[in-house]
C-alpha cells in the first residue's frame, strides 16, 4: 500500500516537473526555431512551426547590423571586472559577518539586507546625479560600480550563510594552528565553501550579463548586450527571425556558463539546505 | 612543556557567569582532567587557555608567560576538538603539516615530523587520504596527530573520545594516556564522563556551574569528596544521600530518619560536634547485604524496588523505613527479586556526612 502511494507520488512529481519544464522551455524553443527562418522568403515564424529550411544568415546579419560586437565588448568587460570584484567583496563581507564580533555588526548587516529589498528603480534618480557628478556617465565604470554595489548585498548574505554552515571548530583549529584571519579565510573557509562560491559566481555573472536597466539609464555608447537587444528589436520589430537570432546570441553565453557549472551550481544551491 | 596557572579567572557571557574565580595550578608534564556535567564551565576553562575566548577577570599563565592577551597562535598550545575539526579539503598529510607550514618550518622538517607522528599513531598508510574517507577512529588519530606534530607546550583536549563507540573509546583512552606519558607534554583534558576522568587523569578537577568543586588525585576525589556534588558526581552507580538527624547517645553517634536508625561506634564518631541535621551519603559498593554483619553498620531492613544485573555484580534498589532509598551491592546470583524484603548494612568508615546548608564534607564515619 505504501509503495503504491509513493509510486503515485513519484509519478505526480515527475508530471509536475515535466509540465513546469515544458512551460519554461516552450518559448525558448520557439525563439530558437524562429531564428532559423530564412529572411527573404517572407514566411512569418510562429510558435513551434519548423522553418522551411535552416538558415544561419540571420545570426550573421543580426551580429553585424545590431553592433553586437560592441555590446558584447561592454558586457564582457563589465562582467570581467564586476564578477571577480563582487565575489571577492562578498567573501570578505560574509566572512566578517559570519565569524567576527564587532560593534554595530547587526545594524550594518541589516543595512546590506536593505540593499536586497529596495529595488534599483527606487534609487535611480539620485544615483544618476551621483554618477553624473563623478563624471562617469556612459562609461564602463558606471555599470561596474553600480552592479558591484547592488550585487554585494546578496553576495554577503549568501556567503555569510555559507561560512556559518562551517563548523566553528574548523576556524578555531586554523587559528590555533597559526593561521591569521586572512589565511584562515583563504586556506580553510574558502575551499570549504567552494560550491557556494561557484554558485554565487554563476548567479553574479548571470545578473551582470542580463543587466538592462542600468545600461539603459547610464550608457549611450556603452550598452550591454540586453540593452543592445532591446534597441535592436525596436528597430526591426517586423523581422521576427532576425530579432530571434539576436536574442539567441545574447542568451548564449549565460547558457554556456550554466551548462559548464551545472553540477557545482546545484551543489552550491543545496549547501545549507541539506545538512552534512 | 610548561605548567599552566589559572589565577582567579572569571569568564562572563553577558549576565551568565560561565567560570567563577577559578584558581588552579597544573604542573609541568601533568595530565589533568576537567570533569563536570554540561554547563559546568570545563570547556570554557579549556578555551580560555587556547585563547578562543577572552577572559573577563584574572590571569592565565602558560610557562612564565601571561597569555591573557596573546592570540591563539602565539600561545604554543595544540588542541584536539570534539568533532576533530579536520580540514576537509586537505589530505591527512596536509592536515598534519598545516600548522607547521604556518610556522614557516622547512619542508624537510615538516616531512620528518609528520612521518614521525604518523608512525607513532599508526596512520602512516592514511597520509594521502582525505578526512571524509576515514573512519571515526582514524579521524580521531589524525586529530591527535595534528596536535602531536606541533610539539607544543600544552595539549588541550575537548571531549576527544565522545564521538567514538564504547569499545574504541576504552582502547583510545589508554592509548592517549600512554602517549602522554611517553612524550610528557602538559595535558588538559575535558570530559563529562567520570569514568574517563578517573582512568586518565593524574589529577581530576571536578567542576559545577562555573565553580571548581574539588581538585585532587583520583583516589582522594573518590574517597574524600569535598562536598555533596563531588560525592554524587564521582562514582557509578552514584552515591545515595539522605537528610538525617545526628545525636550523641551513650557515646555513640546515632543517625535517624523516621524509623531508620544508624548507630556509629564511639571510636568512629568525630571528636568535634556535629550539627543536629546532616546529609548522610553512602556509595552502593559500600552498601552490602547483611550476612554475619562483619564490618557493617546495621542491619537495616528495606524492600527491593528493582534488581540491576551488570554481569559480574548486581545492584538492588531498596527503600528502607518506607522512604529512604539505597542502592545495595550484591552478587550476580542474588536470589532477591523486586518486592522482597532485604536486610543490609553499610561499610564501617564509609558513611559520608555533609553539612545540610553548605553541603561541605564534615566527616566520614
Amino acid at each position: 500500500m505504501n509503495t503504491t502511494t509513493s509510486r503515485l507520488q513519484v509519478t505526480m512529481n515527475y508530471l509536475l516537473i515535466v509540465l513546469c519544464s515544458a512551460v519554461a522551455v516552450y518559448p525558448l524553443i520557439g525563439i530558437l526555431l524562429a531564428s532559423f527562418y530564412p529572411a527573404e522568403q517572407g514566411v512569418s515564424p510562429s510558435g513551434f512551426g519548423l522553418p522551411p529550411s535552416f538558415d544561419w544568415q540571420n545570426y550573421v546579419t543580426a551580429w553585424d547590423q545590431g553592433r553586437f560586437s560592441e555590446y558584447f565588448t561592454t558586457s564582457v568587460v563589465v562582467a570581467a571586472v564586476m564578477v571577480p570584484a563582487s565575489v571577492v567583496l562578498s567573501i570578505l563581507g560574509g566572512y566578517a559577518f559570519a565569524t567576527m564580533r564587532f560593534r554595530g555588526s547587526k545594524v550594518i548587516f541589516y543595512l546590506f539586507i536593505l540593499g536586497l529589498i529596495i529595488p534599483t528603480e527606487a534609487t535611480i534618480v539620485p544615483l544618476y546625479y551621483d554618477v553624473q557628478a563623478m563624471g562617469l556617465i556612459d562609461t564602463y565604470w558606471a555599470l561596474i560600480i553600480l552592479e558591484v554595489s547592488g550585487e554585494v548585498a546578496f553576495g554577503i548574505f549568501w556567503m555569510r550563510a555559507a561560512f556559518l554552515s562551517a563548523p566553528p571548530s574548523l576556524l578555531e583549529a586554523a587559528r590555533i594552528d597559526g593561521a591569521s584571519s586572512w589565511r584562515a579565510l583563504w586556506r580553510i573557509l574558502v575551499p570549504f565553501a567552494k560550491p557556494a562560491i561557484l554558485t554565487l559566481t554563476v548567479l553574479t555573472f548571470a545578473d551582470s550579463w542580463n543587466e538592462f536597466f542600468l545600461a539603459l539609464v547610464f550608457t549611450v555608447n556603452h550598452m550591454t548586450a540586453p540593452a543592445g537587444l532591446a534597441s535592436f528589436s525596436g528597430k526591426y520589430t517586423t523581422q521576427i527571425a532576425l530579432v530571434s537570432a539576436a536574442a539567441v546570441i545574447v542568451a548564449l553565453p549565460i547558457l554556456i556558463v550554466f551548462i559548464i557549472f551545472q553540477r557545482e551550481f546545484m551543489r552550491g544551491m543545496l549547501t545549507g539546505a541539506v545538512k552534512g | 612543556m610548561a605548567r599552566v596557572v589559572y589565577d582567579h579567572v572569571t569568564k562572563r557571557f553577558g549576565d551568565v557567569t560561565a567560570l567563577d574565580d577559578l584558581s588552579l595550578e597544573i604542573a609541568d608534564g601533568e595530565f589533568i582532567v576537567l570533569v563536570g556535567p554540561s554547563g559546568s564551565g570545563k570547556t570554557t576553562a579549556l578555551r580560555l587557555i587556547a585563547g578562543l575566548e577572552a577572559l573577563t577577570q584574572g590571569e592565565i599563565r602558560v610557562g612564565d608567560r601571561v597569555v591573557n592577551r596573546l592570540a591563539p597562535r602565539d600561545r604554543d598550545i595544540a588542541m584536539v576538538f570534539q568533532d576533530y575539526a579536520l580540514y576537509p579539503q586537505m589530505t591527512v598529510y596536509q592536515n598534519l603539516a598545516f600548522g607547521l607550514k604556518m610556522r614557516k618550518m622547512s619542508k624537510t622538517e615538516i616531512d620528518d615530523r609528520v612521518r614521525r607522528a604518523a608512525d607513532m599513531l599508526d596512520i602512516a598508510e592514511l597520509l594521502q587520504r582525505k578526512p571524509k574517507a576515514l573512519s571515526g577512529g582514524q579521524r580521531q588519530r589524525v586529530a591527535l596527530g595534528r596536535a602531536l606534530v606541533r610539539e607544543p607546550q600544552v595539549f588541550l583536549m575537548d571531549e576527544p573520545l565522545s564521538n567514538l563507540d564504547a569499545k574504541l573509546r576504552v582502547q583510545t583512552r589508554s592509548e592517549i594516556k600512554h602517549l602522554q606519558a611517553q612524550i610528557g607534554t602538559t595535558t588538559v583534558y575535558v570530559t563529562h564522563d567520570q569514568v574517563e576522568a578517573m582512568t586518565m587523569g593524574d589529577r581530576v578537577a571536578v567542576m559545577s556551574e562555573g565553580v571548581l568543586e574539588q581538585v585532587g588525585d583520583t583516589r582522594t576525589v573518590y574517597e574524600r569528596p569535598a562536598n555533596v556534588f563531588v560525592a554524587g558526581f564521582i562514582g557509578s552507580p552514584a552515591m545515595t544521600f539522605a537528610t538525617m538527624r545526628a545525636e550523641r547517645r551513650e557515646g555513640s553517634l546515632v543517625l535517624t530518619r523516621g524509623a531508620l536508625e544508624l548507630r556509629i561506634d564511639e571510636g568512629r564518631a568525630p571528636a568535634g560536634g556535629l550539627p543536629s541535621e546532616v546529609i548522610a551519603g553512602v556509595r552502593p559498593e559500600h552498601t552490602r547485604l547483611w550476612r554475619d554483619g562483619a564490618g557493617l553498620v546495621g542491619p537495616l531492613e528495606g524492600r527491593a524496588d528493582y534488581v540491576e544485573m551488570l554481569g559480574r555484580e548486581a545492584f538492588i534498589g531498596v527503600t528502607a523505613a518506607g522512604e529512604t532509598s539505597f542502592t545495595v551491592h550484591a552478587e550476580p546470583d542474588t536470589p532477591i527479586r523486586p518486592g522482597e524484603p532485604v536486610w543490609f548494612g553499610l561499610d564501617r568508615g564509609r558513611v559520608y556526612l555533609f553539612d545540610l546548608t553548605t553541603e561541605q564534607a564534615l566527616a566520614v564515619v
